[in-house]
């Protein structure tokens, strides 16, 4: 019997991990011989099945801790099949599952080495999106939902930010004020959606009110909605805004407008702003450059 | 509605200076989980402690999350007051020594910031694989090795670049399996000597994982040659449990894991699933109080990862360790202890200087050499 090399004994294992119908442990145990075996004395299934459950499991738990709410709503069992499409699909392709199914997440791993490159090419909103068995069941907003959801688990990882200085900012000369750029929270996600999803949460997961004062129905109303996604303390929420001050938000998270003109093309937004800052979604504030003294221009 | 509360800074990531950054590792612990955590420390802060947990273990992997400077994350601050009031070690699963291919060396620095920063004493992993180089794709589970020259040189070189990078020596866990390869050209015990002595390790060894892995091979043996009586099929594991620990290289032992498994009978065929959900099985306690007795007193962990039960039922095993342990250090006279801790590296102190890179021998270890 020749013996495979330790590579191929690995890659035929994920080969194996990667499909998914239990049959093809046989695979191990066969008379092939230029396939790496496992010994006669297993060539029960069930032994080689407990790896692909574990594997299973463990990413089922993980996208269950994700998305909360979806579960919810789908129900577990098919959940449960969507997340075996969606782990078959997408295998994790990093050593941490802490981000395993959520979107491409902006504002994490602010040090250059603090996470790997994040390679998914589909999150599990995204692949709920493409899921036709979804779409034709009609449940179309069950993708937006999952990307809140994504939202919240990134607020939840984002970086820590630093304190506003308001003590800094009001030493300031108005002019000077003026000409600084507003930044956003590293939690902060911005999400526009035609699902009213705060309706949709409340109805899933109702308050005990409302649960003794209403039948719980699912609440499915469309039209132009806007949510602000951010983290209070060690807390994840979220939190609904008007058109006006989903845009002017955004166009403070796209940067390189000074405070003056942000003013000026928003002013509806600006008597929310001092609430913004006390929420923490407006962490800090970054000086012109001529203003700047530490600035070597 | 959020409060004007501005979230706190995180600071830089410096080493800790907390008191407990160079504590003594010896006694029984418990494996660090969440749930548990609140009251851990509310317990470490009062006036009259009612637990008295010397040491706790971090699995390395749950505070490795993004953000926060990766240590930690948003938990930092959780993380800063365990390691304030408790001696730690660090226990990761995500490394993958087995795995053909680089080590990853992101990771590892990861590990060895979690450390700096926590104090933690030591860092183990495990004899397995998880990572498949190729496609790079994770397994998030303890994938078996085979036993073969090959994946002895590969561990050992791993652990040797590990212990390098990290300045200390690597713990090596030996993992519960379920499977047997054909081609393996070593036992499973003479796999591991081969990997320490190549290596220059030090050995987790968890009897939960002897137990587990060698009623299954039992099992397994015995469904084809005919089923053995329940009574039957235990003793025999126990037995071989037994000699699989009697030939493990006593003096590398530096820890020991205790846990709980479950009893599956699927198709006619009982195996039993390593699932640290339940408190630890009889059998398990005779192997570690025999191996405690025989051996000298190692640092204890009892690890509890899912069903996980209340603080004080942890304690409660933990306890259980903890006695074994006493009686163990009171049955020994005084100058064979002394004598019996002075022959243990586990007793001298870790170095913190990095170690020349090691050059393997192209030595094969061969089971005539490794034999008892």
């Amino acid at each position: 019997m020749s013996t495979p090399s330790l590579a191929d004994i690995q890659n035929q294992w994920f080969d194996w991990l990667d499909q998914d119908q239990p049959a093809i442990g046989e695979r191990f145990a066969s008379a092939h011989t230029d396939h790496p075996r496992l010994g006669k004395t297993c060539l029960n299934n069930a032994r080689l099945d407990i790896y692909r459950n574990n594997r299973f499991q463990v990413l089922l738990q993980t996208l269950q801790q994700h998305y909360p709410q979806t579960l919810a709503l789908v129900g577990g069992d098919y959940f449960k099949q969507l997340v075996r499409l969606y782990s078959r699909q997408q295998p994790p392709t990093q050593r941490n599952l802490h981000t395993y199914g959520l979107s491409q997440y902006q504002g994490l791993g602010q040090a250059a080495d603090d996470t790997t490159p994040e390679r998914h090419t589909l999150s599990f909103s995204q692949f709920l999106h493409a899921n036709q068995d979804i779409q034709s069941r009609g449940l179309v907003y069950l993708a937006p939902l999952a990307e809140l959801e994504s939202a919240l688990q990134r607020a939840y990882f984002a970086s820590n930010d630093s304190v506003w200085d308001g003590e800094g900012f009001a030493q300031l000369s108005p002019n000077t004020q003026m000409r600084c750029q507003l930044q956003l929270s590293h939690s902060l996600t911005l999400l526009d959606s035609r699902w009213d999803l705060e309706a949709i949460i409340n109805s899933i997961t109702p308050s005990e009110e409302r649960v003794k004062s209403t039948q719980k129905t699912l609440q499915l109303h469309t039209g132009d909605f806007y949510f602000v996604v951010y983290r209070h303390t060690h807390k994840p929420q979220f939190y609904a805004l008007s058109g006006n001050e989903y845009r002017a938000l955004t166009h403070l998270r796209a940067g390189g407008i000074e405070l003056a003109d942000w003013l000026q093309q928003h002013t509806s937004a600006a008597a929310s702003l001092a609430q913004w800052i006390s929420r923490g979604w407006i962490s800090h504030f970054i000086r012109a450059a001529q203003d700047d003294p530490n600035h070597a221009g | 509605m959020p409060s004007s509360t501005p979230v706190r800074t995180a600071g830089a990531c410096t080493p800790s200076t907390n008191p407990t950054s160079d504590p003594v590792i010896e006694g029984a612990g418990v494996g660090l989980r969440m749930p548990h955590l609140g009251e851990l420390l509310a317990d470490a802060d009062a006036e009259q402690p009612q637990l008295d947990i010397p040491w706790l273990e971090l699995l390395a992997d749950n505070w490795l999350a993004p953000g926060g400077e990766s240590l930690g994350g948003i938990n930092r601050e959780l993380l800063d007051a365990a390691s304030e009031r408790f001696a730690l070690t660090l226990h990761g699963v995500g490394l993958s020594l087995g795995s053909c291919g680089e080590l990853d060396m992101h990771y590892l620095k990861r590990i060895k910031q979690l450390q700096r920063h926590t104090g933690a004493r030591w860092y183990s992993e495990h004899c397995s694989f998880s990572w498949e180089s190729q496609r790079q794709h994770y397994a998030p589970d303890l994938l078996p090795l085979p036993y073969t020259d090959e994946a002895v040189m590969l561990l050992a070189q791993h652990i040797c670049q590990v212990q390098d990078f990290m300045g200390e020596p690597l713990l090596l866990e030996n993992v519960s399996s379920y499977v047997q390869y054909e081609h393996s050209q070593l036992t499973e015990a003479e796999f591991i000597n081969a990997v320490l002595h190549e290596a220059d390790c030090l050995l987790l060894l968890d009897i939960n994982n002897v137990y587990v892995t060698s009623y299954n091979e039992t099992a397994a043996q015995s469904a084809e040659q005919g089923q053995l009586p329940p009574n039957d099929l235990r003793t025999q594991s126990l037995a071989s449990a037994e000699h699989f620990l009697r030939q493990m290289p006593h003096q590398r032992v530096k820890e020991i894991h205790l846990a709980g498994h479950e009893s599956i009978e699927r198709n006619d065929h009982n195996f039993l699933l390593d699932t640290h959900s339940q408190p630890v099985c009889e059998d398990v306690w005779r192997l570690y109080q025999r191996y405690i007795t025989e051996q000298g007193p190692r640092a204890t962990l009892i690890e509890w990862d899912s069903d996980l039960p209340s603080l004080a039922q942890l304690d409660g095993e933990r306890r259980n360790a903890q006695n074994i342990l006493d009686e163990c250090v009171h049955s020994i006279p005084a100058a064979h202890a002394q004598q019996s801790r002075d022959n243990h590296p586990w007793t001298q102190e870790l170095s913190t200087q990095a170690r020349p890179t090691k050059i393997l021998s192209a030595k094969v270890p061969s089971k005539q050499v490794l034999a008892p």
